[in-house]
């Protein structure tokens, strides 16, 4: 019989009582079968679908994580055909997660060496009279509730700012009034993705037939402006790897022929709208189109359709303040007190799509001044407080179901 | 005790019971009586005099979700619902009839509780009819003053999108507030 390695295995959305009642569970299923570990380090992921963020943590885990093995509990599996995703239903005994870990084992790559194990002896040696067969959902009903460390808000804000990365990237904050650090805030739409998109889609309508584009792999994409349809011929990680990098003439454009057509019929389509804002999103990773003005006044023409396109982080806020008002981008970012790549990142976004636009006149600069100036009351309003409950209770809700793609 | 309302308003088969139903942590109360009227075309029941809905908050306090009666001749109650409220939804039917004129009627009825507060529109039935777009509800909120209002496609069933919908008018209103 070899070695068992011992696997880094991580979770995500427990709260401190069901973690120690999972730590005791795994003290149980097996001498250094698995160690708990942070998220970046793990070898695995254990996510409880049934709570009330299950189906946002999976999706969320997915994406930062796209070939770690995990492991899902769940009342009612089917869930999903991921190769790496090992279900398991609820009461999750010891040979059920034994099984499931022994699956990881099997998609993992080689290793050699054991790990030490962390878990806490002392605590664990407390449980020995708990039963081994012990399901994990009957340990919580029989170890001592922990004082509650996460406030549920402060957990959502934290998995919407993770998330946030997938979109926005992680530009820290620039000195904007030094001309060498702001370079840095700036890209050429029309060198990404997103300028081979718009030069397509204006191609489209012009000769009136969907068109593709395509890079040394083959076609990524299919355009079809007359309907408002894409269709995308590689994975969102794909895409996202491809709208990143500036193309430097790598993609090429040609008009759809009949013989694509077996090809697009297996495809899922898409708004064209929602790929735009995805292709931004993505090329601008929390900077601004070139020649954006720090200090013009933004004009929201319309609110982006933010029920069927990914809604970055602060998108209400940001867009909330514009609703109201005439302020710069500088001023918007000190106003919400945001990083300024959430709001450099909305403002490219909804650019892409014609949403928002500059004003430079006197008049509208001078209101900006005025907005700016008036922006931050001496006292919050009486309803401020109410908003901020209810607002986190929002934020449950849609951070709770994934967006639709 | 403190009594916060969000109310949620428009033509009959817009969704408004569905709304305050899928945003709601209560069983939603309802007061609907077997259409007797051209609604009947419709949907064999609708509401008379509200819906009601409620989100329970994490300090243990309640938002209370109204849903008004579509039809006209209920006005009457929607001054009775829209008092002490904080904002209004107003759901449209793309499906049906001329939407944008629906709009201008809403927003006439509900426009002093709109000044005083928030709107937020919600589009359903865009699967059944994609136009008008948003871009020509937004073009008519403008022509009527209300200036830049969040208008997003709505799937009233959906919780996600009620939500959104929330969150987006209470951004109108105050932008600085953060959950």
């Amino acid at each position: 019989m070899t070695a068992q390695t011992t696997l880094r295995l991580c979770h995500s959305g427990m709260d401190s009582r069901s973690l120690y009642a999972f730590e005791i569970f795994l003290s149980r299923v097996g001498p250094r079968a698995c160690e708990i570990t942070g998220e970046e380090a793990a070898d695995v992921a254990f996510i409880d679908i049934d709570n009330d963020l299950g189906t946002y943590l999976l999706e969320g885990h997915r994406l930062l994580y796209p070939s770690r093995p995990l492991i899902v509990s769940a009342q009612s599996p089917g869930h999903g055909d991921d190769p790496l995703t090992i279900e398991v239903t609820k009461p999750v005994g010891l040979a059920a997660f034994s099984a499931a870990l022994e699956q990881v084992r099997r998609l993992l790559p080689p290793t050699t060496g054991d790990r030490p194990r962390s878990l806490d002896a002392a605590a664990l040696e407390s449980a020995d009279d708990i039963p081994d067969e012990m399901p994990i959902e009957a340990l919580l009903g029989h170890v001592a509730p922990r004082p509650a460390s996460a406030d549920p808000v402060a957990l959502l804000r934290q998995l919407e700012e993770r998330m946030s990365t997938f979109y926005v990237g992680s530009m820290p904050d620039v000195n904007l009034d030094d001309p060498a650090a702001r370079a840095a805030i700036f890209y050429a739409p029309e060198l990404f993705l997103q300028g081979e998109i718009a030069r397509a889609l204006a191609h489209a309508r012009e000769i009136q037939r969907p068109v593709r584009l395509e890079d040394r792999s083959g076609t990524a994409l299919f355009l079809d402006p007359r309907h408002g349809l894409a269709y995308q011929a590689r994975s969102t990680n794909a895409l996202r790897a491809l709208s990143q990098l500036p193309t430097r003439g790598t993609v090429n454009m040609a008009r759809v022929e009949a013989r694509d057509a077996p090809q697009v019929a297996g495809l899922d389509s898409r708004p064209l709208e929602a790929l735009e804002w995805d292709v931004a999103l993505w090329a601008s990773r929390g900077r601004l189109p070139r020649g954006t003005d720090l200090d013009h006044p933004v004009r929201l023409h319309c609110w982006p359709n933010l029920t069927r396109l990914a809604v970055p982080p602060e998108a209400m806020r940001i867009a909330g303040l514009w609703s109201r008002g005439s302020f710069s981008l500088r001023d918007t970012v000190r106003t919400l007190e945001v990083p300024q790549r959430y709001v450099f990142a909305f403002y490219s976004a909804c650019h892409a799509l014609g949403l928002v636009e500059q004003i430079a006149t006197p008049a509208a600069l001078a209101a900006a001044r005025l907005d700016a100036t008036g922006s931050t009351p001496a006292a919050a309003p009486p309803m401020r407080g109410l908003f901020k409950r209810i607002l986190g209770k929002l934020l449950g809700a849609r951070l709770g179901e994934a967006a639709p793609g | 005790m403190s009594h916060y309302k969000i109310i949620f308003a428009g033509p009959v088969g817009a969704g408004k019971s569905t709304a305050v139903s899928a945003a709601s942590d209560i069983p939603p109360i309802r007061t609907e009586a077997v259409a007797s009227d051209e609604v009947r075309e419709l949907k064999p029941n609708t509401t008379v005099a509200l819906d009601y809905g409620a989100m329970k908050l994490a300090d243990g306090s309640t938002i209370h979700l109204y849903g008004t009666p579509g039809q006209p001749r209920f006005d009457f109650m929607w001054e009775i619902l829209t008092e002490g409220g904080i904002a209004l939804i107003l759901l449209i039917d793309n499906s049906r009839g001329d939407p944008l004129k629906e709009l201008r009627f809403y927003l006439g009825a509900f426009s002093g509780f709109i000044r005083k507060t928030a709107v937020a529109i919600g589009v359903t039935h865009t699967d059944l009819r994609a136009t008008p777009r948003l871009a020509d509800f937004q073009a008519e909120l403008d022509r009527a003053g209300f200036g830049c209002v969040p208008v997003f496609e709505v799937d009233a069933r959906a919780r996600r999108d009620v939500c959104l919908l929330i969150e987006a008018v209470l951004s109108t209103i105050d932008p600085l507030a953060k959950a």
